[in-house]
């Protein structure tokens, strides 16, 4: 009898609900995911095992939608654009999602260098595809640029010194919130000399189609003075602004970096940082064996790079423009060989709860002992003995 | 006649809610359990039982949930005065009304507050009086342990956060206890209120999860006619778990011990604490297993074990209370009848023994439950 009614609800309600369990308070269960994100996910990783990356990233978008906390699906997403699809560029999107979840100390430290790693790629692999599109793209316009200033004058300056010294007053500029990202540049730049090396500023503005680049004149007038003449191209390649001159005594600079720095704060219309932060170098040689490093740093030679920042670390200990170059080019050495760790993070995280799942079980547990439901509504004894005035211990 | 007016009061709500806004679902739980215990301390038989007929009201109210919920109690005692002579105690009533209030504060906080209007059956005869006495022994397990009380109120607030496979939580809650009279010729008694701290942790690992709270209580003084007169005993509960949830198959195992301190009394117009702990402590073990064969049918069977040690207090005391054991197992069902229907069957059965294994016990406990959004 009991068998037939049940078989009877079975199939007049194709679309039944789970018998409601026993929860503290009912009315406040946290809506059940349809479908099962855990499902998708493990469909997901088959086709991902499989190589087929498209179907792959199809069912973990979809278990992304389901469960937006879960920390699993974006790895798995990075992991398919990362690995199999070869997409830097969108791996750091996901990989980045993750990050923004704060996960565990080591998971961040593998995060942050594989990002940094598949930035640099993404940047190059754009710069390349820009160097010979034949039509510009208006695709990832870009509000600012910058290029090597171009040497003038009879002496040549010294290899290195055209982008060391906008490589310091680009480190002014992209302060926090100023969206400008000093690697991006720096890639564009050296993809472009390097393809056409023979162009020019004018001629690089055009490409880069930036609304403004920032570039200059350097004239070395021996005995380490050098003088400067910073210059905005527009997106044309005109020229838009061109402020005064600047001379100064490359052993002096700290003077010699404000009053660039300021000039170009002017000439872009951004705001400068109220206090500079220390002199970028002790001397001029550091300065330039920096510039060097950066160099081969984003023309891709990271090991060569990193040794080079390595040894001038021990001579400039409070450097922070080579902080920031040192930081790259030893979280992308690493993040080269961070595939392995992000696949065992990825099946250590198929161990975790659902974040929001584990919340709401445990707060709930909590609430239920800390303010119990009547008895009466339970059946059930309470977990809260309750002695009753009526008990005669309680009585006078 | 007080359970009639709250009944009405209830049914109105539920009936102006829904004739106010159609659009908005209402959730009424229609319960009745009976909860029987026979104690046989030598050749004299003691039957304790208990119906109660719960009725509650839920509907959704912005950011969280409003429900109202009452019962009706039946308590009954047949004791054997001899072979031939049944002395039968019966009292029904109507338990107090409760009004609770419960918001989620972002993912991982809740708050809820409660009233609880005194509609409850009070100033209880003798007779009465002795059968509260009975359903509220801790060493006995009954679901409802007294009548009516008076208007209390109070809330509770609890966070929860998790890190990776760990979940933290705390929770507080105080209760203000208003004054009722608990027995002819008792009046203007005051419990004393109550204020709870929760500290919880899980871990969990891929469906399963261990889990780890204590609940501190802390009572203040118990008022007759604005006299301190009693404090209850602070108490301490540690429970653990392991859960298993898988969607076909849910496993629980709890344990739960409970540390009761000593009470605090009048002795000689100084308000001192008990010479001899009167509380014994309480442990609970207790395993479910669930297995959902189908969307709308969930089956589970329960075993439980619980222990109250004897208390501190010499033999010849009245308040001397023994160690009972007693052992139970169950099971039921839940059915969907649709998206808006749900039923709950569930029979326990235990057996025991009470008074330090002089009196040896059995008890069931029968409970249906009706559950519909209207």
């Amino acid at each position: 009898m009991m068998a037939a009614a049940i078989a009877s609800c079975a199939a007049s309600f194709p679309q039944r609900a789970y018998p409601p369990p026993e929860e503290p308070i009912p009315g406040l269960l946290p809506p059940i995911p349809t479908p099962d994100p855990e499902k998708l996910q493990n469909v997901a990783y088959h086709h991902y095992g499989r190589g087929d990356y498209i179907r792959a990233l199809g069912f973990a978008y979809d278990a992304l939608k389901a469960a937006p906390a879960n920390p699993r699906y974006p790895i798995l997403l990075g992991l398919i654009y990362d690995q199999g699809l070869d997409r830097p560029d969108l791996a750091v999107i996901e990989y980045r999602k993750l990050l923004g979840m704060e996960p565990s100390g080591r998971l961040a430290e593998s995060l942050e260098q594989r990002v940094q790693h598949l930035r640099r790629l993404a940047y190059q692999r754009q710069a390349r595809q820009r160097v010979f599109e034949t039509v510009a793209s208006d695709g990832a316009r870009m509000d600012l640029a910058v290029f090597p200033l171009e040497p003038v004058g009879s002496v040549a300056p010294p290899p290195g010194l055209t982008i060391a010294l906008v490589d310091m007053v680009l480190q002014d500029l992209a302060g926090p919130g100023a969206g400008i990202d000093p690697l991006q540049l720096h890639i564009y730049h050296n993809e472009f000399a390097r393809h056409r090396p023979d162009a020019g500023p004018s001629d690089f503005a055009r490409w880069i189609r930036a609304s403004k680049t920032l570039t200059g004149r350097l004239m070395d007038l021996g005995d380490h003075r050098v003088r400067i003449t910073l210059q905005v191209f527009g997106r044309d390649g005109g020229l838009l602004w061109e402020g005064p001159p600047v001379t100064a005594n490359l052993g002096d600079l700290q003077t010699l970096r404000n009053a660039l720095s300021g000039q170009a704060a002017k000439g872009l219309n951004l705001p400068l940082p109220a206090d500079y932060p220390p002199r970028p170098f002790k001397n001029p040689v550091n300065l330039l064996v920096h510039a060097r490093a950066l160099s081969d740093y984003v023309g891709g030679d990271v090991p060569t790079a990193l040794r080079a920042l390595e040894s001038l670390r021990r001579f400039e200990p409070r450097s922070t423009i080579l902080d920031r170059t040192l930081t790259w080019a030893r979280r992308d050495m690493a993040g080269a060989n961070r595939l392995p760790d992000l696949l065992k993070a990825y099946r250590s995280l198929g161990n975790r709860p659902d974040p929001l799942d584990a919340v709401h079980r445990r707060l709930m547990a909590t609430h239920a002992l800390t303010t119990p439901t009547p008895a009466s509504q339970t059946g059930s004894e309470t977990t809260n003995p309750y002695k009753p005035p009526v008990s005669p211990e309680a009585l006078p | 006649m007080k359970f009639t007016i709250t009944y009405l009061v209830l049914v109105l709500l539920a009936a102006g809610s829904s004739w106010a806004n159609p659009a908005l679902p209402l959730e009424t739980d229609l319960d009745g359990f009976i909860h029987e215990i026979t104690e046989k301390p030598g050749t004299d038989e003691i039957r304790t039982r208990q119906w109660v007929y719960p009725l509650q009201v839920r509907t959704p109210i912005p950011g969280g949930t409003f429900e109202v919920h009452s019962a009706l109690m039946q308590a009954e005692q047949r004791r054997t005065v001899s072979p031939d002579s049944v002395a039968v105690i019966d009292v029904w009533g109507p338990l107090d009304t409760r009004f609770t209030g419960a918001w989620r504060l972002g993912t991982g906080g809740l708050i809820s507050l409660h009233a609880t209007l005194p509609t409850g059956k009070d100033s209880l005869n003798a007779d009465e009086e002795a059968l509260v006495r009975t359903i509220a022994r801790n060493d006995l397990n009954f679901p409802v342990n007294t009548f009516g009380a008076g208007f209390d109120f109070g809330g509770g607030l609890s966070f929860a956060t998790q890190r990776g496979h760990i979940g933290y939580s705390a929770g507080i809650a105080y209760v203000r206890r208003g004054e009722y009279d608990p027995v002819t010729g008792v009046a203007n008694y005051k419990p004393g209120d109550e204020a709870t701290l929760t500290l919880g942790i899980d871990y969990t690992w891929r469906k399963w999860v261990l889990r780890l709270s204590t609940v501190g209580s802390y009572y203040l003084k118990d008022r007759l006619g604005g006299r301190d007169i009693f404090r209850n005993g602070k108490q301490l509960m540690i429970q653990s778990g392991a859960y298993y949830e898988g969607r076909k198959l849910r496993l629980e195992g709890e344990f739960y011990s409970i540390i009761r301190f000593k009470n605090e009394q009048i002795f000689n117009d100084a308000f001192l604490y008990e010479i001899h702990d009167s509380n014994g402590e309480e442990y609970r073990l207790g395993m479910e297993v669930s297995w959902i064969p189908t969307r709308f049918l969930s089956l589970f069977g329960r075993a439980h074990v619980k222990h109250v040690t004897e208390n501190k207090l010499p033999r010849f005391n009245t308040l001397y209370r023994g160690r009972a054991r007693m052992f139970g197992v169950g099971g039921g069902m839940s059915i969907s009848l649709n998206r808006a229907a749900h039923l709950v069957f569930r029979a326990n059965r235990w057996s025991g023994h009470t008074r330090g294994g002089i009196a040896k016990l059995s008890a069931f406990n029968l409970k249906a439950a009706l559950s519909i959004r209207l």
